[in-house]
């Protein structure tokens, strides 16, 4: 690079240019933010729904005594239990090796009714990839295979008919069994 | 403001999570920015801006709507990344380095995607707390006076690491750039 090219109006452009770039090339983990942020979310608010539980009308020394106890109970039962609502690993694969572009379309329950998502397939020899996170629950979802709705994945647990007459799949992530 | 930013945000309030969804979609990318800017590699640019929109939906309530919504999501990104460093302590390298690629005079491109290349390794040189600045001044377009309440540091302290965080990058620049590029 010369030296009469490093102007501060570059430095800037470089900056923004250059890292406008880098997210450009994180289109997975931009189409997947929504959806982990709006899972986050609710998760949350169903747990804030059991908060209620939590108002105690005890006298402090027995409220001590109560914290106590459910700290040691939770110490033993955190030794062998770790988080089996956690969000999973859940792999999408398709084979086409003549699509141009494989996406995927999935649907989650959001403050009670299904919200669609896109989001795009990585490929390598033919074969169309994603990995997600998601947190137990029942998803449907469907590829678009250069536009065309396709959705009779051999991993699917189940088909079901959907209301506007298209097939979609269906994937069940259960809850960690073999972390509890 | 964008259009029927106010609107959605005020639905939000009201405690509408679609709303809060479409916030989310409309600022993914220039969240996950500026977190990539900062913190420096991608994974943790993602939780971190996942972080950040869960925590901003949170204090919702803080929120001044006579202010610029950018503004302040991007002080809670910064924020964000801060206590990420500062908890990890280290600064991993862009695990996947942009594969830049772009239309144009072929020529012209190559020598722009090797200075842009060559910015990034740059900008990770830099300590964070220069870091920080420069790309909320360059990337998310906040006035000096944003960045120093995003921070926390005085005015005048966001123009001198802006003005050395540039000299460093200069002089880095020049060097790297003279002996692999000239």
């Amino acid at each position: 690079m010369r030296k009469e090219e490093l102007h501060d109006d570059e430095i800037g452009r470089l900056i923004k240019e250059g890292l406008s770039r880098a997210v450009a090339q994180e289109e997975e983990r931009l189409a997947r933010l929504p959806l982990n942020v709006m899972h986050e979310l609710e998760r949350r608010r169903s747990r804030r729904r059991f908060t209620w539980l939590g108002t105690p009308s005890l006298r402090p020394a027995w409220a001590l005594a109560v914290a106590a106890a459910i700290f040691a109970v939770g110490f033993l039962v955190g030794n062998w239990v770790s988080n089996p609502f956690s969000s999973q690993g859940v792999e999408f694969v398709v084979f086409n090796p003549t699509a141009q572009q494989v996406t995927m379309a999935i649907s989650y329950p959001v403050a009670g009714h299904n919200e669609w998502q896109d989001i795009p397939l990585r490929e390598r020899d033919g074969l169309w990839y994603i990995n997600l996170r998601l947190p137990p629950g029942t998803y449907e979802y469907g590829f678009k295979i250069d536009g065309r709705w396709w959705a009779n994945d051999p991993a699917a647990d189940y088909l079901v008919m959907s209301a506007n007459d298209t097939i979609n799949a269906v994937r069940e992530v259960q809850i960690a069994r073999d972390r509890i | 403001m964008g259009e029927g930013e106010l609107e959605l945000i005020q639905q939000a309030l009201q405690g509408d999570i679609d709303a809060w969804g479409e916030i989310v979609r409309r600022y993914k990318d220039a969240v996950f920015g500026i977190a990539l800017g900062i913190v420096g590699n991608p994974p943790d640019a993602e939780d971190a801006a996942q972080d950040a929109f869960i925590r901003a939906y949170e204090n919702l309530r803080r929120y001044d709507l006579g202010r610029k919504f950018s503004t302040w999501i991007f002080t809670i990104t910064a924020n964000i990344c801060k206590n990420k460093l500062r908890r990890e302590r280290f600064f991993a390298p862009l695990k996947n380095p942009a594969r830049l690629v772009g239309a144009g005079d072929p020529a012209e491109e190559v020598a722009r995607d090797e200075r842009q290349a060559l910015m990034q390794e740059a900008l990770r040189t830099l300590g964070e707390k220069y870091r920080e600045p420069l790309v909320l001044y360059y990337y998310g377009d906040l006035e000096y006076k944003d960045i120093a309440q995003a921070l926390g540091v005085p005015e005048g302290t966001v123009k001198t690491r802006i003005h050395r965080a540039k000299l460093a990058l200069k002089e880095w620049l020049e060097v790297r750039g003279g002996k692999g590029n000239a």
